[in-house]
């Protein structure tokens, strides 16, 4: 079922950006203080909160091959986003962002400052009090970042359609399902909506198990 | 419980749009067109992908006539084609500006170049399309580089936008987009019959049949010739 191999792939990709960004904005936004830090708690929410027909939209305007940033990606590069796998994990990745950052935030605000300030009056140096302290405690709480954060790329569907298009190499799962429905071939529409409820129940499952911890 | 479903259901009809609308389905390629047709009643025109709306109807949607830009045979057991109400040819088109290339260079257009067409079977223009790509002997070398639109005025977007290099939708689309120019109507040795019947549910209501019988009347049909459709077949 190439749907779901298309699927695995763009959620793959997407995630190699939104893991480490989300979860640098999430440290930011719970630690950092200040107007700029409301500015970007407030920004990082747009994409979660928008209809996704605009997220792809945007994208669309900044990153088509006559958009703002599209053009010189196109002149310079000859990369084009729009019908490749990298346009429909920059639509994934898009949606995806706000609940990594908010899931990340919620995770190392939990994360108890006095053991942080014992380490360091210890000598430790802050990098190593981040890696040996901090991020074992946040540990956790991440997982729920990233889980939540992978069934949104997965489950993409309107930003995906609107600015990557669909073509063999944007067909994830939820894009076959909708067209599956439209050409009436229901066998197809409902094995891959089967596969994506197990996807969805298994993640479920084992976000109860991360929350557990 | 009982008293809780009721209310929902009282606040699921107030949702529900007034019974007397009758919704009729529509080929997107003919929007400005139908704006002009003044059917008998309350009409509400429903446009999409023919494909797309054929598989609406046959599935219970809430319209009984379609004017289609091609035939649906999968409505052939529940509706019946009352008459053709317009015709249309299919064009070559181009980012307004940009390099145009010719119908007989598509095969051998750099890997770079995308050609959108509709996406099969769904869209009619992009059945037509491959039909008339094949009868140029084209196809084969072109289909690497072809795009899909999910319907025609999709990929006319997709050629205004420049996310396509060129594009093949119908006469009348042309003049939709002010980004998007002509570059040659299909040569005639490949043209495809490109025909716009009128579908009626058989179980349309009489108010529904009123509407076909309105569509398929001569006034209806000038009105799409003014607006560049043909009355003849291509």
């Amino acid at each position: 079922m190439s749907a779901l191999a298309v699927s695995l792939r763009v959620v793959a990709c997407a995630l190699v950006f939104v893991v480490p960004l989300g979860a640098a904005l999430g440290f930011y936004l719970a630690r950092g203080r200040g107007a700029m830090r409301a500015v970007a708690d407030a920004l990082v929410l747009v994409p979660l909160v928008l209809p996704p027909s605009v997220v792809g939209y945007l994208l669309l305007l900044l990153l088509g091959r006559h958009g703002a940033i599209g053009s010189f990606l196109d002149t310079a590069l000859g990369v084009r986003l729009v019908f490749s796998s990298a346009g429909a994990s920059i639509a994934a990745a898009a949606v995806a962002l706000p609940l990594m950052a908010k899931g990340a935030e919620a995770a190392f605000a939990r994360v108890d400052r006095g053991l942080e300030e014992v380490a360091a009056a210890n000598g430790l140096p802050p990098r190593e009090t981040f890696r040996i302290v901090t991020l074992p405690l946040a540990l956790p709480g991440l997982g729920v970042a990233i889980t939540l954060a992978t069934l949104r790329a997965l489950g993409e569907f309107g930003a995906t359609l609107t600015f990557a298009g669909y073509t063999k190499s944007t067909a994830t799962a939820p894009l076959e399902v909708y067209f599956a429905m439209q050409l009436g071939d229901d066998a197809r529409a409902l094995s891959l909506s089967i596969a994506l409820v197990i996807a969805s129940v298994g993640a479920a499952l084992l976000l109860r198990a991360w929350s557990r911890r | 419980m009982k008293r809780a479903l009721m209310l929902l259901s009282a606040m699921l009809v107030s949702c529900k749009h007034s019974p007397a609308t009758i919704t009729v389905g529509a080929a997107i390629s003919l929007k400005e067109a139908t704006a002009e047709l003044k059917p008998p009643g309350d009409v509400e025109w429903a446009y999409g992908a023919s494909g797309d709306l054929a598989s609406q109807m046959e599935r219970g949607a809430p319209f009984a006539v379609l004017v289609a830009a091609g035939e649906q045979p999968r409505l052939a057991k529940i509706a019946t084609e009352q008459c053709t109400i317009a015709w249309n040819t299919l064009v070559l088109v181009k980012r307004r500006g940009s390099a145009s290339v010719a119908w007989s260079d598509l095969a051998t257009a750099p890997t770079s170049f995308r050609l959108a067409i509709g996406l099969a079977p769904q869209v009619p223009a992009g059945v037509y399309a491959e039909e008339a790509l094949r009868k140029l002997g084209a196809w084969d070398a072109v289909a690497p580089k072809v795009v899909r639109g999910t319907n025609v005025r999709n990929v006319l977007d997709l050629v205004a936008r420049g996310e396509a290099d060129e594009g093949v939708v119908y006469a009348t689309d042309v003049a939709v987009s002010k980004d998007v120019e002509l570059v040659a109507e299909v040569p005639a040795n490949a043209r495809p019959n490109v025909r716009y019947p009128v579908y009626v549910a058989n179980a349309a209501r009489k108010e529904e049949k009123d509407v076909a019988d309105h569509l398929c009347a001569p006034a209806a049909k000038r009105v799409l010739a003014s607006h560049g459709f043909l009355d003849h077949p291509p």
